[in-house]
């Protein structure tokens, strides 16, 4: 398993695509951080943006926005950034391009048949790059906090964090929760095999673009007497974009429990699957 | 343990039809086998469940000494080349060992550019392997399969699409680790005349069955020149043909008796028989291609 770790590791920090996702990501946050200058300047279109923004964490949009939280006339924080672009799900995106593409390398290049048979549970080559996703995730998510930070010094002019604690609380659940989207599109990919459907389910779950599905299930809970159920609620990237700026104990404990609960689903779908399968 | 490799009654079953159908192979220690079939025979398949890349529908592999879960302890001590070789395009040749030698936890500084100079690629430098020839991936490929010192080498069809200097180069290449590090190997081809210059044993398979095993020795025997006799009664020329001191015949069906020896005294062995009264339907010096002896053996020149 060890042996399993270094490899991919090794393959992550070979993997040109790697970059590649992490330099479009840094130009995305200048370019994200210069428009939200842009909006901040004018009190009418941040007034707007503010009223929007709440309302955006009880409703869920098709589509992807940044739109900062700042009360017009207060000073932007790093918190306001990293939450405007957490939650119109910027850097999900970008983590769920790698997981497909790196998820997927070894079974469209054929690698897997190098190493396939020679391992002794083939357990262990999913849980390796679902370890490796882990990683990618978390380096990105700091990478995107230490961006975000110069952004904002160079683009305002100041460096102000935000309410430390909070913001504390909302990065540690970004970042579980941006973990259990890159399992559940490893899985998706893994199960698949076909890097175009992966990465448009994981596009399409991104923008919300199967909220349809949400939807019907919404109505079929209703016919079945089931009150006030949004099926949205239980997904990750519901749980990712109607994550509130001010978490309370519940809003924190559901996104855990749903993260943890995707994290599961997904290795094991993923690990029986690549289990049972031959590898072609 | 008598067969480094052996399977009993291996099958794999896709839908109704079935790939392999209870074939069993039985390789030696140290051996180069040559796994001969036409297209879609079944090697690959067969080769997939030897490497732990397919499940059998039925049947067993026993690998050195391990049969059933046990096999999952020895695996590691195979090296595979399975339906061409697979690398990361983007990367060049080093890194593509690199990766295998951490899979196999091998630390050792400079191993991989020993490998790089074993398969005669140490000076394609950070050139990517998408913008290798196919020779460059088949021999990159072998590399990958020797990373930490297989027992046992499976390779699928390593000559596909080569050219005659890059088959000859790869022939090389398996002579040399059979005989400097007396690896068994085995080895899938559609052309018995390639496989010939360097396998030891020979498996014949058709249609997903195993058709015959057979050595190099045999092989050679039957395709070899020899005198052919066809007669009624065969066994009354045997005294003749020891009364005349002939030791290498094979009386090979009812009609027919093949003499490996002494070519050039047909006319006389046809006198000695005549006198004898025993008479000759039909006496020739003859021989079989190869190609022409698997295709007899798969029913003809017809693809079907």
């Amino acid at each position: 398993m060890i042996n399993v770790i270094k490899m991919d590791l090794y393959r992550m920090f070979k993997t040109k695509s790697l970059y590649v996702v992490w330099l479009i990501f840094i130009l995305l946050i200048i370019f994200s951080t210069v428009m939200i200058k842009g909006d901040y300047s004018e009190d009418a279109i941040q007034q707007e943006n503010y009223q929007t923004s709440i309302q955006a964490s009880e409703n869920e949009n098709i589509g992807m926005n940044v739109i900062l939280p700042t009360k017009p006339g207060e000073r932007i924080t790093v918190y306001d950034s990293f939450y405007a672009n957490v939650k119109g799900k910027a850097v999900a995106l970008f983590i769920v391009i790698f997981a497909v593409i790196f998820s997927t390398a070894d079974m469209k290049s054929g690698f897997i048949k190098n190493i396939g048979g020679q391992v002794k549970n083939r357990i262990s080559l999913v849980l390796s790059k679902a370890l490796i996703l882990t990683l990618f995730t978390i380096l990105t998510m700091f990478l995107f906090l230490g961006v975000q930070g110069i952004c904002n010094h160079w683009f305002f002019g100041y460096l102000k964090w935000g309410p430390w604690k909070e913001f504390l609380s909302y990065f540690g659940l970004s970042l579980l929760l941006h973990i259990a989207f890159a399992m559940i599109v490893m899985a998706a990919a893994i199960i698949i095999q076909n890097n175009v459907f992966s990465m448009a389910l994981a596009v399409c779950l991104c923008m919300n673009m199967i909220f349809i599905i949400y939807s019907f299930l919404d109505k079929v809970a209703a016919a079945i007497h089931i009150k006030d159920f949004h099926f949205v609620l239980y997904t990750v990237t519901g749980k990712i974009a109607m994550l509130p700026i001010k978490m309370n104990g519940k809003d924190i404990r559901s996104a855990a429990i749903v993260s943890i609960v995707y994290i599961l689903i997904s290795l094991v779908f993923s690990s029986f699957v690549v289990q049972k399968r031959d590898l072609d | 343990m008598k067969w480094l490799l052996s399977t009993n009654e291996l099958t794999k079953q896709f839908g109704r039809q079935k790939a392999v159908n209870g074939v069993n192979l039985h390789i030696k220690r140290g051996s180069i086998y040559g796994f001969i079939g036409r297209n879609g025979a079944g090697k690959t398949t067969c080769l997939k469940m030897i490497c732990g890349l397919s499940t059998p529908t039925s049947g067993e592999i026993e690998m050195f000494g391990y049969r059933g879960k046990g096999l999952k302890n020895v695996r590691s001590r195979i090296g595979c080349l399975i339906e061409g070789p697979g690398l990361y395009g983007n990367m060049n040749a080093k890194d593509n060992l690199e990766i295998k030698c951490r899979f196999c936890g091998i630390k050792k500084a400079g191993y991989a550019e020993e490998l790089l100079e074993l398969v005669g690629l140490h000076e394609v430098g950070k050139k990517k392997t998408k913008h290798f020839s196919l020779g460059m991936k088949q021999r990159l490929g072998i590399a990958l399969a020797l990373v930490g010192e297989p027992d046992l080498l499976v390779l699928d069809e390593p000559i596909n699409g080569l050219d005659p200097q890059g088959i000859a180069e790869i022939r090389d290449i398996l002579i040399k680790l059979k005989e400097e590090r007396n690896m068994t190997i085995l080895i899938s081809s559609h052309i018995l005349e390639e496989l010939s210059k360097v396998a030891t044993d020979y498996g014949i398979i058709h249609q997903g069955t195993l058709l015959q095993e057979i050595t190099q020795e045999e092989l050679m025997q039957r395709c070899s020149e020899r005198i052919e006799i066809v007669m009624e009664h065969p066994n009354l020329a045997l005294p003749i043909l020891d009364d005349m001191g002939f030791t290498k015949y094979q009386v090979i069906d009812q009609e027919c008796i093949q003499i490996f020896e002494r070519l050039d005294e047909s006319a006389s062995l046809n006198i000695a028989l005549g006198k004898a009264g025993i008479p000759v339907k039909e006496l020739s010096i003859t021989n079989e291609e190869l190609e022409s002896y698997f295709l007899n053996l798969t029913g003809g020149a017809r693809h079907d």
